[in-house]
């Protein structure tokens, strides 16, 4: 049977409302280790169905859904400012071809100049561009970040409909539901943590 | 030959006179990071001169024949307070003698108190605020199996054959344990720490041979992150390290890796987020390879002690804390503070001899093979130092001589590692120890590194230079080659570039005992010359006295020092530590000041 994990849940609560996690742990005074930052770093037994697993995958998916949309919301303006930029980018460098003619023409070392610094600009831009449109690790591009985060909030609907249908039950054992949230919750650290999207 | 390059001459001849005079004393030096290099190995010859004259004459008692021997002896060598109880074990009594008063009585351990009794013979008095029970090796090992002994409740010692003390504890985790440290322990199971062992925890932490590996993955993104964090471009994820499929662990040769991550019986578990196991690498798998590599590894994750049974936690942990050890670690003085910040006082790290064997022994080899390049090094020292002299064919402007003394150094820096391949990297490396984690800050990360590549590009010739002229001077002066001590040598010209303030400090210490040693001479010269204006006379008393003071030099500058301290002490009436130390700077730095002033006033007076 797989280990039940909640960290990435407590960590996702904690980066995004740290008044949440608050809460949770006036709430159940008796699972403060549980309700800790950090990967305890061993084997640990974990106490069954017990109340706070449905506690934290409640709130986790209100963080998460909240994250997703922030996150989603966030893409497309970073793809815009990117297209802004390249249209910018190649408006200077239009300019720049007849500056070249022009310093070709008369030879004036301050056309050179400025047609030299201008090109520079137009580099630096374009570098701009393509970095808002990639995030820092992996080959994803806006449109795969878009993508990843589809799914994770299908993903989302998907683990509160399983938590929905355990706390309908007479005895709730949300281990499973947590853990789903879990998982959900540990793609959306790495997306923020590694994948310099709505970085913390 | 120009004005300038003469003038360059002149001052190289004036700073080798300077410096060649000077003979440091044990206080004298305390800010010069240079000088700390060549005291620290002055000070661990003459310890270790005393501590094996002491201990010989503890191992001679030791072995000696009669229990009565062995306990005079343990008793004189640490000075055991009246009152404490040495005990030994023969068959299924232990002898006992208390200390200041004769042999005491015998205790049978097949009695079913015998621990109250063994208790109650430790007195209290008024040396000995709390009983102390004093066991040699074997007894304190074998006192493990009985089952009454962990509820021996007095301050527990052990003195091993070598006549060395230690705290014996009992943790639940482990049983009887020897402390080396508050948080850092060794079972009593094992054999006592071995004398390699001991220098290696007592040795300053080597940056350049420490690495952190982790199983956290970027599924444990806030973990991984943390970690990354505080131990900069030291922590390598395992993933990074196994493009090949086999398992190679970073660093070289009696490097230390420390391994962290989580434990799941006999090995590091790498489990994904929904609780799967991804993947498990066992302990031995990781030794193996470190065995393979001449390293030595730790484990640090839950209860890694008893999970691999060689070293380890004795609790339960989380990343946060280790990430917390880790910033604390980076400025730990010496391996044994390193080691510490992975255990509590209540639940210390275990260590044994086996786990730190390989880098305690490479760590030795190293020493030992010190001081065979020294002789290769001073004549080809002097050999740069004559040709320093040899007019230069091109212009002698200052740029010239620089690029002249940047080529030489390379060279030079070219000739050092030659003879020792990893020193001047190394020394580099514990200075800039770290930068931040390529996972966390990539770009940072790259910056820094470029960064710190050239810094060491366009100064590891200067340095390689420094510590030559400091072996050629140390050839002269010093009781210990430099080159022996030339981690420490290059460390402190590394360190110019970061703290320059507490250098310049520690120069302005070195001439002001300088002119201290320098002014009877002078003073006798002048006095002698204005009373019989004969000046062979006053050159003859003058060497008289530049001899005396060459010969008590270190007597001097030690009583000079102690009437600096005990000065500042009552000018500041103790008001206030901070106020206490300036003012000794203050008054250590008084000569150079004075003299700075004074010729300074002679150059306005002249003009």
């Amino acid at each position: 049977m797989p280990v039940a994990r909640v960290t990435s849940i407590v960590e996702l609560i904690q980066a995004r409302m740290p008044d949440v996690l608050a809460e949770l742990r006036r709430s159940h005074p008796g699972s403060l280790d549980l309700l800790s930052e950090g990967l305890v770093m061993g084997d640990k037994a974990m106490a069954p169905g017990s109340a706070v697993y449905c506690a934290l995958a409640r709130s986790g998916l209100q963080v998460a859904h909240k994250e997703i949309a922030d996150i989603l919301r966030d893409l497309p303006l970073r793809a815009r400012y990117a297209k802004r930029i390249r249209l910018i980018g190649s408006i200077v460098a239009a300019l720049m071809s007849a500056g070249v003619v022009t310093s070709a023409i008369f030879s004036t070392k301050e056309v050179t100049i400025i047609t030299a610094l201008l090109s520079f600009v137009v580099t630096v831009g374009s570098s701009a561009a393509s970095h808002l449109e990639t995030p820092l690790f992996g080959t994803n591009g806006i449109a795969e970040l878009t993508e990843e985060c589809l799914r994770l909030e299908m993903e989302t609907q998907k683990a509160e409909f399983e938590l929905q249908y355990q706390l309908s039950l007479e005895n709730a054992d949300c281990i499973n539901a947590a853990t789903t949230v879990n998982d959900i919750c540990a793609k959306l650290r790495r997306l923020s943590v590694f994948g310099d999207v709505n970085r913390s | 030959m120009s004005i300038r390059r003469t003038k360059f001459l002149i001052a190289l001849v004036a700073v080798l006179i300077v410096n060649s005079a000077y003979m440091p004393s044990p206080e004298a030096g305390l800010l010069s990071l240079f000088e700390k290099g060549l005291m620290k190995a002055g000070e661990e010859a003459t310890e270790k001169a005393a501590t094996s004259a002491g201990r010989r004459a503890l191992r001679t008692g030791v072995h000696a024949g009669t229990f009565t021997e062995r306990a005079a002896a343990v008793a004189a060598s640490i000075a055991l307070p009246t009152g404490a109880l040495y005990v030994e074990r023969e068959g299924d009594r232990l002898i006992t003698w208390i200390i200041g008063k004769q042999q005491g009585p015998s205790i049978n351990l097949a009695e079913p108190n015998w621990q109250s009794k063994l208790q109650s013979l430790a007195v209290q008095t008024k040396d000995l605020p709390a009983p102390a029970i004093v066991f040699d090796y074997p007894t304190a090992r074998s006192l493990r199996s009985e089952a009454r002994a962990a509820q021996l409740l007095h301050d527990l010692y052990v003195v091993d054959e070598l006549g060395r003390f230690y705290p014996l504890r009992n943790i639940p985790e482990v049983g009887f344990v020897l402390e080396l440290k508050p948080s850092l322990v060794v079972p009593i199971s094992d054999p006592p720490p071995s004398l390699q062992i001991l220098s290696y925890l007592d040795a300053s932490v080597d940056t350049s041979k420490l690495h952190f590996i982790t199983t956290m993955t970027k599924n444990d993104a806030d973990s991984l992150r943390r970690l990354a964090t505080n131990a900069g471009d030291k922590l390598i994820p395992l993933e990074d390290l196994r493009h090949t499929g086999n398992l190679v662990l970073p660093g070289t040769e009696g490097s230390l890796t420390i391994f962290i991550g989580h434990v799941e019986g006999d090995g590091f578990a790498i489990r994904l987020p929904d609780g799967t196991l991804a993947e498990k690498i066992g302990f031995d798998v990781i030794e193996d390879a470190a065995a393979k590599q001449q390293l030595s590894v730790l484990f640090v994750g839950c209860n890694t002690y008893a999970c691999s049974g060689i070293s380890g936690t004795t609790r339960e942990v989380r990343d946060t804390e280790i990430a917390e050890a880790l910033t604390k670690i980076m400025g730990a003085q010496s391996n044994a503070d390193l080691i510490e910040q992975f255990g509590t006082r209540t639940h210390p790290f275990v260590i044994s001899n086996d786990s730190l064997s390989v880098a305690a022994d490479r760590l030795q080899m190293r020493l030992y093979s010190l001081p065979d390049g020294a002789r290769t090094a001073r004549t080809g020292a002097i050999g740069l130092r004559l040709s320093g002299y040899l007019p230069s064919p091109a212009d002698p402007g200052i740029w010239v001589v620089f690029l002249w003394l940047f080529g030489a150094g390379v060279v030079v820096a070219r000739t050092i590692n030659y003879f020792d391949d990893s020193s001047l990297r190394q020394s580099f490396g514990r200075v800039y120890p770290s930068i931040s984690n390529r996972l966390v800050a990539p770009r940072r990360h790259r910056l820094q590194s470029t960064v710190r590549e050239l810094v060491y590009m366009s100064f590891a010739p200067l340095t390689s230079i420094y510590l030559v002229f400091v072996v050629v001077l140390s050839a002269f002066n010093f009781s210990v080659s430099a080159w022996s001590k030339r981690d420490d040598v290059m460390e402190s010209a590394w360190s110019l570039l970061i703290v320059p303030h507490l250098v310049a400090l520690g120069l302005a210490i070195f001439l002001s005992d300088y002119l201290v040693l320098f002014a009877p001479v002078a003073l006798s010269f002048t006095a002698i010359y204005f009373i019989s204006e004969g000046a062979l006379l006053s050159l003859g008393v003058s060497l008289c006295v530049a001899f005396l003071v060459y010969m008590y030099r270190p007597a001097i500058l030690v009583e000079l020092d102690r009437a600096q301290l005990a000065g500042a002490l009552w000018i500041t009436k103790r008001h206030n530590h901070r106020f206490v130390s300036a003012a000794y700077l203050s008054l250590k730095t008084l000569p150079v000041v004075v003299s700075a002033g004074f010729i300074g006033w002679m150059f306005v007076i002249l003009e």
